[in-house]
């Protein structure tokens, strides 16, 4: 089972985790294509190991911003509070949904893309054109 | 903090805590810009450094379950994270370094990826990941 290239675990996981620290992101959406690609890993394999990179690449960014008085901790603690009551909700309406999924996912998809094209708006003055 | 921005940070936790239990990702991707635009949070690099601790956080409390039921193969996992981190090390300088508006600049970009990304046809990555492990030794 724990059939996997070194070489290629070892570039992808340089380049995730820098993307990771960069945007202060998990990165779960690029560590399982690395670990599918690098391993024999079953996808829910790939899913539940990713979440390993994700938590260190995360703490690492954190403790990195932290040193710089970066982390606001209430903030932290309210966010994962929240979270995890969230979390039950919407792992119950997701086995409801299910068949729905690709809608849901659209619906995500345009939400993301209109706050994207606001913040790039807000933010547009960066380019110093 | 007033007491509605606290409030509010809890509702937004909970609007992440939500999608991710329903899409199954996109946790940060959210929580940048309610932590921005609903809390009020005024300087956009506490927001990334309590996100990326918040994700963290989310992600152990998750891998516990994943671990139970036999899910992580832990050799692959350092072998990944070792440089992961040094990476993250690095990458997490430059976004401190870098001025506010260009950051979000950047990760307003990385939305709209993800976001594309999300609604591609699963089937199409997973062939295209096949074929690469076939090549793989």
């Amino acid at each position: 089972m724990d059939k996997f290239n070194g070489k290629k675990l070892t570039l992808f996981g340089v380049m995730t985790g820098m993307a990771s620290g960069f945007f202060g992101i998990g990165g779960g959406f690029l560590v399982v294509p690395s670990l599918l690609a690098a391993t024999n890993m079953a996808i829910v394999e790939a899913i539940g190991t990713s979440l390993f990179s994700v938590g260190t690449f995360g703490l690492t960014t954190a403790l990195n911003y932290s040193l710089s008085g970066l982390v606001n901790w209430f903030v932290v603690l309210a966010l994962v509070c929240g979270g995890f009551i969230g979390g039950i909700f919407g792992t119950i309406v997701a086995k409801r949904l299910s068949k729905q999924r690709q809608a849901l996912n659209y619906i995500f998809s345009a939400v993301v893309i209109t706050v994207a094209i606001y913040m790039i708006i807000k933010n547009a003055d960066a380019l110093n054109l | 903090m007033t007491i509605l921005q606290w409030f509010l940070t809890v509702a937004s936790g909970g609007i992440i805590g939500f999608t991710l239990g329903l899409i199954g990702g996109g946790g940060s991707i959210l929580a940048v810009p309610l932590l921005l635009y609903v809390v009020g949070v005024k300087d956009p690099h506490i927001v990334i450094g309590s996100t990326a601790l918040a994700v963290s956080l989310n992600a152990f409390l998750n891998l516990i379950p994943h671990s139970r039921a036999g899910h992580v193969h832990w050799r692959p996992a350092i072998v990944f994270a070792i440089p992961g981190v040094v990476g993250a090390i690095f990458g997490s300088y430059l976004g401190k370094l870098l001025p506010s508006k260009q950051l979000l600049f950047l990760f307003a970009l990385l939305m709209i990826f993800m976001a594309i990304k999300i609604i591609l046809p699963k089937k199409t990555v997973k062939q295209a990941v096949n074929t690469e492990t076939e090549g793989m030794s």
